[in-house]
């Protein structure tokens, strides 16, 4: 037998999902009230996640329980966390306003460092080297000694990779000389056309992901407004 | 920037600094502001015959902004509105899908659906997942927002399956501050009462910066876990994690991710630093073709994407209960979703080949050229 709270939060489910379906009528204040109302929770229950697992387990409990040298360290990240304050609140500290930058330039120049160098290690060498193994000779004599069909396969997608990689490129390519007309050559043109045609399929793929993405979303609501609906008729018949 | 006696005067970040915090990125300086008289410009320019049609152009342009334009005539009651028509859409579209997959919940029975090819990065998951032993340490990761549940929980389920059975331990972190809530949302629902109990280390914050913390030093990165307790001393409830050091002494890496961003970032960071640590995502079907070319490049050993990548995952003989609710109503949708398609881009192809059509669109076009 089911007790108040799930009853409540059962019903509350249904309300909510109700709310947020009345999209279909438009924009309204239910569809509002409801999206703010979600926000508020995932916010306010982010906000006490960081504070235990960031705040209190990484700042306050090695403070209070750290080594003098652990203490000292801990103090870079205390100093530059208060000054970041200074950001937060400028009608009371105006004249403070530029303590936080120190804090926003290390947390920019780290970020931006950690991002180039993981995208330059992780994906522009990893992938360029599997883009050139496909065109492998090696791999493509191995591939036809083990079955032919799988040697037109791989040479299939490597054409489409190689095409489409070049193709894709040309499509932006918007440049003309000095003293022309500022129109693409010809060649350029039909090339820019294929690859429009593979931009074109690869949004299209990316339509299709965030469908199949959000289908279940909604299954998953409607069962559960099925299932509030049955509880209710139930419970009235009882 | 206090010098100026101006700025004394009125002292509020908004005089001070274009950008409030950002000091001299963007210098507002209110003499920029209040020339009197436009300088003569001490050089003289060459001009073509198509510049000076432009600049008269501009001048025409610039003359009737002044002038008073009369307002845009209503449109008659009887045309066309696309608003309304838009909303109609929206209300047939959505009526359509909502009616037909409470339909296919109220009456599927719920039979066995015809086992999908398995393509071979979901036979390599499978083997490694199930070459797991009691001993194995698996690091997983939920990194997927609430959202996203109703796909990534099944597909989740498929995965864990393996992993409890084969008895071996997940150690769980998120880098989404929900993800820990995810995860034990889910062990409630699927967690046989002998499996062994998954440890929990918590929320990873610091996005890409967080995951080469973790990459450097996974000790240090989580020195407790979500109870408070340090999941490293060996009395601690789990005294194999003694043995893990790095990140690459676990058995396996799985991330489940409904974000390709997201993915992007462990590839990036985490990847280069397993060595022979398989690396494994379960992602949502938006974020499966982003990450592909990963799989291709060898970068990772096993992915699995959507409800339709978890529906292959499954053996037919151990259906996956999560999964079997989802899938009858989500065969259901993708086929009303592509008889939308189709039946758009028909009529779309239809409007565009009516000559009445095709003559007021080259109107318009000719209407914006000058």
């Amino acid at each position: 037998m089911m007790d108040m709270t799930e009853i409540m939060a059962a019903a509350l489910g249904f309300l909510i999902t109700c709310a947020i379906f009345s999209y279909i009528l438009g924009d309204n204040p239910l569809l509002r009230l409801a999206l703010h109302v979600l926000a508020g929770a995932a916010a306010g229950y982010t906000a006490l996640v960081v504070f235990n697992t960031t705040i209190k387990a990484q700042i306050y409990e090695p403070y209070m329980h750290g080594s003098t040298e652990e203490r000292l360290l801990l103090g870079v990240p205390i100093i530059l966390g208060v000054l970041l304050l200074a950001k937060l609140v400028p009608p009371l500290s105006s004249r403070l306003i530029w303590a936080g930058n120190p804090t926003l330039a290390f947390l920019s120049g780290v970020g931006a460092a950690v991002a180039v160098g993981g995208a330059v290690t992780g994906t522009i060498l990893p992938q360029v080297w599997a883009s050139v193994n496909v065109l492998d000779p090696q791999a493509v004599m191995e591939t036809a000694r083990s079955s032919p069909w799988s040697l037109v396969e791989m040479v299939g997608n490597a054409v489409i990779i190689l095409l489409g990689t070049l193709t894709t490129l040309i499509a932006f390519h918007f440049g003309a000389r000095s003293g022309q007309t500022p129109q693409r050559p010809g060649w350029i043109n039909t090339l820019a056309q294929i690859g429009q045609g593979f931009i074109a399929i690869t949004l299209g793929v990316l339509f299709a992901g965030v469908l199949l993405a959000a289908l279940p979303a909604m299954i998953e609501r409607c069962q559960s407004a099925l299932e509030f609906i049955y509880m209710l008729l139930g419970l009235v018949i009882r | 920037m206090m010098d100026n006696p101006q700025d004394q005067q009125d002292d509020t970040p908004q005089k001070k600094e274009a950008v409030p915090g950002l000091e001299d990125v963007l210098p507002l300086n209110a003499a920029m502001f209040e020339a009197d008289e436009i300088l003569p410009v001490p050089f003289s320019v060459d001009i073509s015959e198509p510049q000076h049609k432009h600049i008269g152009l501009l001048e025409r342009m610039l003359a009737q902004e002044n002038e008073g334009t009369p307002p845009p005539a209503q449109p008659p009651k009887a045309e066309y509105h696309p608003d309304s028509f838009q909303r109609f859409l929206r209300l047939a579209i959505g009526l359509i899908l909502i009616l037909t997959i409470t339909a296919n919940i109220l009456y599927s029975n719920r039979s066995p659906s015809a086992a999908l090819a398995v393509p071979s990065e979901i036979v390599q998951t499978r083997t490694i997942l199930r070459g797991l032993s009691s001993e194995s340490m698996v690091l997983v990761a939920f990194d997927y927002e609430p959202g996203f549940s109703a796909e990534m929980e099944p597909l989740a389920a498929a995965v864990f399956q393996d992993i409890l059975t084969t008895q071996a331990v997940p150690v769980i972190l998120s880098t989404s501050p929900l993800g820990t809530l995810q995860a034990a949302r889910l062990m409630q629902k699927i967690q046989p009462p002998t499996a062994r109990q998954p440890i929990y280390l918590g929320y990873l914050p610091g996005g890409a910066a967080g995951l080469m913390s973790l990459t450097n030093s996974l000790r240090n990165t989580f020195p407790l876990d979500v109870d408070g307790e340090s999941p490293w001393l060996p009395d601690s409830a789990n005294p194999k994690l003694q043995a893990i050091n790095s990140i690459a002494d676990f058995a396996a890496v799985i991330v489940l991710s409904a974000d390709a961003e997201n993915a992007r970032n462990w590839l990036e960071q985490v990847q280069p630093a397993l060595n022979k640590t398989p690396f494994i995502f379960a992602l949502s079907a938006q974020a499966a073709p982003l990450i592909r070319p990963y799989l291709s490049g060898n970068q990772l050993q096993g992915m699995i994407g959507g409800v339709i990548g978890a529906h292959a995952y499954q053996e037919p003989k151990q259906p996956n209960a999560m999964l079997q609710m989802t899938w009858d109503g989500f065969a259901a949708g993708v086929w009303v979703a592509v008889a939308f398609i189709v039946c758009g881009s028909g009529i779309s192809l239809v409007l565009l080949s009516d000559p009445a059509r095709k003559k007021r669109r080259k109107q318009r076009q000719k209407r914006r050229l000058p």
